[in-house]
């Protein structure tokens, strides 16, 4: 067993001495006893008072004394504790939208990670993946995110989790397992690498774009005059037989089985019927005018078209990928399988010239665009990853603030016992002054 | 105050016991203690020559066929003894107040005392006297009488004053006299008056009894209370133990002595100390007495 905050102990120690010292040299005032030979006592002046050098009240000092000492040990936050390794891990792995298997993140993963170890998976928020199964645990999440992933958000939370390995290890190494792309870092990020002041390992992930792929838009169920499928017409084709090329299923009509079966093999499934009001979507209380439509996925920017809209249905719920301009969302997607559905409920009118707009043709672009956008993975710089990796010694762990932890089950046990005492103490003393 | 059912195992213990009395008595009933009569019972103890004026049906009419001199057959008479047990019941007989052993132990050498003379045919009567007045039962020789002076013990509770002094004028002087007290309410009027009785002819005993915690006094400091005079408080602590335990054993010394002086028998019996034994500490030392006088 070790104590985390150890000045406690003394603490109670000295309150536990001063409590015996005063059960010593306690005076208190003798009790009143009939005794038919009074008269026989010398008459001196009563006392009102009596001191001795002797412990009076044993039991009911023994139990303040275990009360202090309670509390004392409780507030020393004492940890049980079996043989401490060297080095105890945080390892941290990325999931976000390069990789929709994991294989490789796993298996990197697995090199680091060691029983005792914390295990934490992180896209834009991060979670620790707890259990004695966590490896395998990392290895069967198959749900795609479309997320980009945060170093910082991972940082923020190894340190956090790095404390928990104050019980066994002696020091503690931070692992990043991620492609470190230039977009998964952000302004916050070298605040939060600051706070750490150890080193970092960092394990780079091979897979990793530097172009953003080439997209196949296979539209279905438009009509010849559709205006979505006009401005898809002026996007650029791309090349079906590129094993890189991604795939995208725009339908303009119903879905039907064989569209979700084919989005779950990878591919991006947007569903914009051109009739809205027979999607089966949610559909507004009031219809109102609404003055334009922002939409944006990925490094593909954002594209704002400015007309008259007026919205009938809600998409369905998942992650905005274009809002109206009151804020409401007016395109949604998300996640099946290793491919993604994307809701499109913007009504597009097949009069006037909003298809041919080169705003209007953005939107779409970007509408359809592969599961997550056209992100590319551009490698973050080597002056980036040196300053992300850091110089310093691992991080001893008793150097890890104890604040952050919770206290442990033994501590809150502690307490009670301790309050079961205080409780026990009145009653103990009334019993011995009613004696 | 001890229940009446619980004398059984006293009883049993003092089965047999003797108490005869310490001098020779007058009496007219025919008992089992030495009288002062010669009188006409079949155990033989001398021939005198007859004077004029002795009854002649005394007279040994076969020595005088024999031997032509008038003789009488002089025998010794037997008599009964009235036997009375005074108690105090004031509130200092109650303590310890947790066991009331002092007032226990009286009750118990009484009833013992007490089935011990009326096993001898004794006439026994009890007197009480507490905060109430005086309780009291008639000398009766049936057996019937220990029953109700148990009863009789068990309906009184220890409390307040109470002195024995004017009970003992109500005792015929003729008769055994036992006083169970602490001695701690009267002051010499008491043993006055038992010296007038005892120079009437009663003979007196004076049983001291004392509880262990006044003995012995605990270490622990308190602050002790008279219970029959509660504005009485004084400090026990180490500086006045010693004091209070050579100021009672003087009390205790100078009681004996005057009882003794004043021709009673005086004994002191601890409240823990078993009733049987002191009972037969108490009967034993006047058969001790009777058979002195006898012998002389």
């Amino acid at each position: 067993m070790t104590f985390l905050a150890p000045w406690a102990l003394w603490a109670a120690g000295a309150v536990s001495a001063a409590v015996v010292a005063l059960h010593i040299l306690a005076s208190k005032n003798p009790k009143v006893t009939a005794l038919p030979t009074t008269r026989f006592i010398p008459d001196v002046p009563l006392r009102a008072t009596a001191r001795a050098l002797r412990l009076s009240d044993v039991l009911l000092m023994l139990l303040r004394v275990a009360a202090v000492m309670l509390v004392g040990v409780a507030f020393a936050r004492p940890e049980l504790t079996g043989a401490r390794r060297a080095v105890g891990r945080v390892v941290m792995v990325d999931l976000g939208a390069h990789d929709r298997d994991r294989t490789e993140a796993a298996d990197s993963a697995s090199r680091y990670y060691a029983r005792g170890d914390v295990l934490i998976s992180f896209d834009s928020a991060a979670h620790a993946i707890r259990g004695d199964n966590a490896l395998t645990s990392l290895r069967g999440e198959h749900d795609s995110t479309l997320a980009r992933a945060s170093v910082s958000a991972a940082l923020a939370a190894g340190m956090r989790a790095a404390s928990e390995l104050r019980g066994d290890a002696d020091s503690v190494e931070l692992v990043l397992i991620s492609p470190l792309a230039a977009s998964e870092l952000d302004a916050a990020t070298r605040a939060i690498r600051a706070a750490w002041p150890g080193r970092v390992r960092l394990v780079r992930l091979a897979a990793v774009d530097s172009v953003a792929a080439p997209v196949s838009i296979d539209v279905r169920g438009a009509t010849l005059d559709d205006p979505v499928r006009a401005a898809i017409a002026m996007l650029p084709r791309a090349d079906t037989l590129n094993k890189r090329t991604r795939l995208v299923r725009l339908d303009r009509g119903a879905p039907s089985g064989a569209d979700t079966s084919w989005a779950t093999r990878g591919a991006a499934y947007v569903r914009w019927p051109a009739s809205l009001d027979s999607s089966g979507w949610h559909r507004r209380a009031r219809a109102d005018t609404v003055g334009a439509v922002i939409g944006g996925i990925g490094d593909l920017g954002e594209a704002i078209v400015v007309s008259t809209f007026v919205p009938t249905v809600d998409a369905a719920v998942g992650h905005v990928v274009a809002r109206w301009v009151d804020g409401t969302p007016a395109a949604t997607e998300r996640a099946l399988g290793r491919g993604c559905v994307r809701d499109v409920a913007i009504p597009i009118a097949r009069s006037g010239d909003l298809a041919l707009r080169e705003s209007t043709r953005r939107l779409v672009a970007t509408l359809a665009a592969p599961c997550g956008g056209l992100v590319s993975f551009v490698p973050a710089s080597d002056s980036t990853l040196t300053q992300l990796r850091g110089t310093g010694p691992l991080v001893a762990t008793r150097a890890l603030d104890a604040r952050s932890s919770s206290p442990s089950r033994l501590t809150t046990w502690l307490l009670i016992a301790a309050l079961a005492l205080l409780l026990v103490e009145p009653l103990l003393r009334r019993q011995r002054a009613a004696a | 105050m001890p229940a009446a059912g619980s004398f059984g195992s006293l009883l049993d213990a003092l089965r047999g016991v003797t108490w005869p009395a310490r001098r020779t008595i007058r009496g007219p009933a025919a008992g089992t203690h030495r009288s002062r009569q010669r009188g006409i019972s079949p155990e033989f103890t001398e021939y005198r020559p007859y004077r004029q004026g002795d009854d002649p049906r005394r007279l040994d009419w076969k020595l005088l066929a024999r031997t032509d001199r008038a003789f009488l057959r002089i025998t010794n008479d037997r008599a009964t003894l009235g036997t009375i047990l005074m108690l105090d019941a004031s509130a200092s007989m109650a303590f310890p107040l947790a066991t009331q052993g002092k007032w226990t132990q009286a009750c118990r050498i009484a009833i013992g005392l007490a089935a011990v003379a009326n096993s001898a045919g004794d006439p026994v009567g009890v007197i009480v006297a507490g905060e109430r007045g005086v309780a009291q039962l008639p000398p009766r020789t049936r057996r019937s009488v220990i029953g109700e002076a148990a009863r009789l013990f068990e309906s009184i509770e220890p409390a307040g004053s109470a002195s024995l002094e004017p009970v003992l004028s109500l005792v015929r002087p003729t008769q055994r006299i036992v006083l169970i007290s602490d001695f701690l309410a009267d002051d010499d009027t008491l043993l006055r008056a038992a010296r007038e009785r005892i120079t009437a002819g009663a003979d007196v005993l004076a049983i001291h009894i004392v509880a262990r915690e006044e003995l012995e006094p605990s270490r622990a400091s308190i602050i002790a209370q008279d219970p029959e005079r509660p504005e009485l408080k004084r400090s026990m602590v180490d500086e006045t133990r010693q004091g209070y335990l050579e100021a009672f054993g003087a009390f205790r010394a100078e009681l004996a002595r005057g009882w003794r002086a004043a021709g009673a028998a005086y004994f002191e019996v601890p409240a823990d100390e078993a009733t049987d034994h002191a009972v037969r500490r108490i009967t034993s030392l006047a058969l001790a007495v009777s058979t002195e006088m006898r012998g002389a």
